[in-house]
């Protein structure tokens, strides 16, 4: 046995070693590519796009000819080895595409001495070790011409995704210390990338589009003909998708025509719809599918048709159709939130230089979920505004308070955009703007400066702080020796208050309860360890089974609503019920700044959709279902909020009292009269 | 007196050595419910027909060392202590009919019920046994093993309708071959992800596959979207004497969740998964997962703190409307009922 576990233990060091190793080289690699980021090659790569878009839409025309020969084919030549010959044309096309390639290598070339001559003026250590790295991207970037697929997709992800990564980072590093400058140059970094992604999708689908074709060509001689008789189908899918990229191909040169920022939120979508078309497109070329022979031909007629008339009006029809699949099959009461994550990508493109970089920054960080937690997100909000007060410049003739407010409107409409506001930060606020609003008509701007300052520190202080004081004061009374308490994921208020009990000496153990999907429990429970709690850990699946031991429920809110109900993480009413189930109290903890004016009784009207990609089972590799995308019958549901019911709930802890649920429209309306809230 | 600790039966070294043999199987193998009863049957068959000229008595006391063996050895694998009682029932009917034809063997009457069955030994007769007519008895239960699966999952279109939101949790062959056989029904599925995360996503892969559209959860939203849902379908690991139910742990979240907005949860149960335990008898049914399923050995906290995973939920007898064997459907309430079918109430304790 002990031999056995010796054995075990070298093997699983041996593993660590290695995944550090892979670690290692994976931030060398993400360095270099960091460094060559940070060149101007911004510039280069406007560069780029420019020259490619024109070639582009110069080769579209071309390209998208061979695709209507196709279905000329099809219905033309009664022969059986015609899928072939029509499989074959689409390959063929990408040799037609090779020029343009051409042109643009030589577009590249010269913006690569372009960034040579701006590195050499600048004699930055740093930017001159760029050269070759710049070489490396403008080889990939070659590469589209060639027929191999594989490398082109890489090449092309490659591009697309560390760079546009690399960027917002550096939009994070760069926007605290720089002001005015800084953010201009976050404004082309961040156009630049938003190109650069454009060229990549451009790459892969010119890659992918012939490629795809090429290895279903291989696949026909491979095919024997006993199996073809099952394939009937799947080729008239492949023909379909066929026609549905080349009606997305013809859609794209129409928009592309169409002056680039002034796209309308339609052709977007109908960009980001083709582009998707391709990528399943592809990724079903690859699966092994296609054949031909005489019995296909009728099969794929009526398809094929079918096709011909969508092409002659060629806009959004196959979009349309596919949506309309799609809806049939996914969630239908979640719908208006998937519309509104899809807008939210959209609406990155408000974007503008009068954005202070500290409110850029803090949309990064909130649409990438760094920052979370009502606390947290209210704290840096706040914070991000005094920072944004602090650099305000007063243009001439206009009065403080009304400069400062359309302002703070645009910076607020971008935050907004990247991810809905809490009620903390709703309240945080209408509490800044109310002090906006209380400013003297002619109040010297250094002194309008000071006060905000010091009301909005004092929002933090009053509100944030010492109500998790007073609401940490009134819970310890609540917890005795050898306690139970229970608690579900990560909040700030909940840990101080389990900390400060510990401090003071009472005796219990913690259970916390996490779900594979939030970290957020885990780093609770990291924190509460660090802090000399004892702790349990527990799976929500595994909740009904411990809830028998628990003496407690300490549950963290994301907002309290007028109704009673509590907004919280998902998981949160579970746990309440199992506490319900076998009568264990809930106390609810939560200040009165996250008190909400709405009003809500199911978790499906107002919530959040996270990455439905976390559903995916990152340990194992081959997950079945990674290819999720392209399944029309699976759908992933990753929700952010569930609501509680007041019923459910014993007590709300509030830095005022401690309170039944539905006491919260009475919290309100003293709040308000003392706060503007 | 718990079921485990009667007058202990010797058993001989021969079939000793066979149950141990079964045993070990069972534990190398991960097997499922269905695979563990037929192994037994096997197991019961082979041991039977070892046991040439042995009386009725004898024999069930044989059969029933085993059953005690083997509930001693696997305390989780309640299926296997079915099936010895099962064949327990079936010798003692056998030798019933043969010993006295007038004896109403399975139809008893109302009297008879009330009034109950004599004690163990009373009804068994000392005569030679007919061992081909137990074995077909044996053969009967080995095709009702293989067929109840397909004949629970033929009763799925009585319970679907079209166009409903089912919401199903974990893995579960017979929840997915009844799922699947619902599909004409044009229904939407919601699938909650239990411990077992990789099995979950293998049925919601599978199940997509054969056009079913599914959509998967976390089994943190359940309670969420509990308000949309029409129906939960479960695949129940053991069904217990008052009509409770045993389950993969995070089931009972469900069927409370169920429970709290009034949404029917059926329960797919086979006969074989009738079992005469008690829920109250909880101590054999709170085993425990591995830890590294509640927190990953790769992150430290997990030597620091103490993670915990059961495998198992109990759920009560009032969460489930219906539980659906072989036979149709029943109340929770009428389990007792099949139970009593079943087995000889004398078997109840092995």
């Amino acid at each position: 046995m002990v031999l056995n576990k010796t054995v075990q233990l070298t093997t699983a060091k041996k593993r660590r070693d290695r995944k550090k190793r892979a670690q290692i080289s994976k931030l060398q690699e993400r360095e270099i590519i960091n460094i060559d980021s940070k060149s101007n090659e911004s510039c280069l790569e406007i560069k780029q796009i420019e020259s490619s878009n024109n070639n582009y839409q110069k080769a579209k025309p071309v390209s998208v000819i061979p695709g209507n020969e196709i279905i000329h084919n099809i219905l033309s030549q009664p022969i059986e080895n015609n899928i072939e010959d029509t499989i074959l044309k689409p390959a063929m096309s990408s040799k037609v595409v090779t020029p343009k390639s051409r042109e643009e290598v030589i577009a590249e070339r010269e913006a690569k001495k372009l960034a040579k001559q701006n590195a050499k003026t600048k004699i930055d250590p740093n930017k001159t070790s760029n050269s070759p790295n710049t070489k490396t991207v403008a080889q990939k970037e070659d590469i589209p011409s060639t027929p191999k697929p594989n490398e082109v997709k890489k090449a092309a992800d490659k591009i697309e995704s560390p760079k546009s990564k690399d960027e917002v980072d550096k939009a994070v590093v760069l926007t605290p210390d720089v002001t005015n400058q800084a953010t201009d140059k976050t404004k082309e970094q961040i156009k630049a990338e938003r190109e650069a992604k454009k060229l990549a999708k451009q790459a892969k689908k010119k890659g992918i589009a012939p490629g795809g074709d090429a290895t279903a060509v291989k696949e026909v001689t491979k095919q024997s003909v006993a199996e073809t008789l099952t394939n009937i189908v799947d080729v008239a899918k492949e023909v379909q998708q066929v026609t549905a990229k080349v009606n997305a191909l013809l859609l794209k040169v129409q928009t592309g025509k169409v002056e680039e920022p002034g796209k309308s939120k339609a052709e977007l979508k109908a960009e980001r719809r083709a582009k998707q078309e391709a990528q399943r497109a592809a990724k079903q070329a690859q699966q092994p599918a296609p054949t031909k022979p005489a019995e296909t031909k009728t099969a794929v007629k009526p398809a094929v048709q079918a096709n011909i008339v969508k092409e002659k009006s060629p806009k959004p029809k196959p979009l349309e159709k596919s949506k309309t699949k799609t809806q049939i099959n996914a969630m239908n009461c979640f719908e208006h939130l998937c519309a509104e994550r899809n807008e939210e990508s959209l609406k990155k493109i408000p974007l503008n230089s009068n954005i202070h970089p500290a409110i850029i920054k803090l949309g990064v960080q909130l649409a990438s979920r760094v920052v979370t937690g009502s606390n947290a997100r209210c704290i840096a909000l706040l914070d991000a505004l005094k920072k944004m007060v602090t650099d305000y410049s007063l243009p001439a003739k206009t009065e403080f308070a009304r400069g400062l407010e359309s302002h703070l409107a645009a910076s607020l409409e971008y935050l907004w955009s990247m991810r809905q506001p809490s009620a903390s930060q709703t309240n945080a606020v209408k509490y800044f703007r109310y002090h906006l609003t209380q400013l003297p008509n002619n109040v010297d701007e250094f002194d309008a400066k000071k006060t905000l300052h010091e009301e909005i520190d004092r929002y933090i202080r009053e509100q944030i702080d010492m109500a998790g004081e007073a609401i940490s004061i009134a819970v310890r009374n609540k917890i005795s020796s050898g306690d139970h308490i229970l608690t579900y994921g990560c909040s700030s208020l909940i840990e101080r208050i389990l900390v400060d009990a510990v401090t003071a000496g009472v005796q219990f153990r913690c259970v916390v309860v996490g779900s594979r999907l939030a970290r957020a429990a885990r780093e609770m429970l990291r924190r509460l360890l660090a802090a000399g709690v004892v702790c349990t850990y527990l799976d929500i699946t595994a909740l009904s089974d411990a809830m028998s031991h628990v003496n407690k429920v300490l549950l963290g809110a994301n907002s309290l609503l007028v109704n009673g109900s509590v907004l919280g993480a998902v998981g949160t009413a579970q746990v309440a019920l199992a506490a319900r189930a076998r009568n264990v109290p809930v106390l609810v903890c939560c200040e009165t700044h996250k008190f909400s004016e709405r009003v809500q009784t199911d978790a499906f009207v107002y919530n959040e959709l996270g990455d439905p990609d976390a559903l995916i089972d990152s340990t194992d590799d081959n997950s079945p279902l990674k290819d999720w995308r392209s399944n029309q019958n699976l759908n992933l549901l990753n929700l952010t909020y569930d609501v509680t019911p007041p019923s459910l709930v014993t007590a709300v802890v509030t830095e005022l009292a401690i309170l039944p649920c539905t006491s919260a429209p009475v919290v309100l309306r003293f709040k308000l009269s003392e706060y503007g809230i | 007196m718990s079921p485990l600790s009667g007058p202990p039966v010797e058993l001989g070294e021969k079939h000793a050595e066979l149950v141990v043999k079964f045993v070990a199987n069972i534990r190398n193998s991960k097997p499922d419910s269905r695979n563990v009863a037929l192994a037994t049957i096997t197991l019961l068959e082979q041991i039977i027909s070892d046991s040439n000229s042995a009386t009725a008595y004898e024999l069930c006391t044989l059969v029933r060392g085993v059953g005690r063996a083997v509930g001693r050895a696997l305390p989780q694998q309640l299926v296997a202590g079915n099936i010895v009682r099962r064949v327990l029932r079936a010798v003692r009917d056998e030798y019933r009919n043969q010993a006295d034809q007038s004896v109403e063997g399975a139809t008893s009457s109302l009297q008879r019920l009330v009034l109950g069955a004599g004690a163990r030994r009373a009804t068994l007769p000392r005569s030679a046994p007919e061992l081909d007519n137990l074995r077909d008895h044996i053969a009967e239960l080995r095709l009702e093993l293989e067929t109840s699966s397909s004949a629970i999952s033929q009763q799925a279109r009585q319970h679907a309708h079209t166009d409903e939101l089912i919401l199903t949790y974990g893995a579960s062959d017979l929840a997915e071959r009844w799922l699947k056989q619902a599909n004409s029904r044009r229904y939407r599925l919601i699938l909650a992800e239990s411990s077992d995360v990789r099995g979950s996503a293998a049925m919601a892969a599978r199940l997509s596959a054969a056009g079913v559209p599914v959509t998967l959860v976390n089994s943190a939203s359940v309670t969420g979207l509990m308000s949309r849902v029409n129906k939960v379908v479960l695949g129940v690991s053991a069904v217990l004497a008052g009509g409770a139910a045993r389950a993969a742990a995070g089931a009972h979240a469900v069927t409370l969740a169920a429970k709290h907005y009034s949404v029917p949860v059926i329960a797919l149960a086979p006969l074989y998964k009738l079992s005469p335990l008690h829920a109250c008898s909880q101590t054999p049914a709170a085993a425990l997962a591995s830890p590294h399923r509640a927190l990953s050995y790769e992150y430290a906290e997990s030597a620091v703190c103490r993670p915990y995973a059961p495998l198992h939920d109990s759920i009560p007898p009032d969460h489930i409307t219906l539980f659906i064997t072989n036979l149709g459907g029943s109340s929770p309430s009428y389990i007792y009922r099949l139970l009593s079918e079943l087995y000889d109430p004398n078997d109840y304790e092995l």
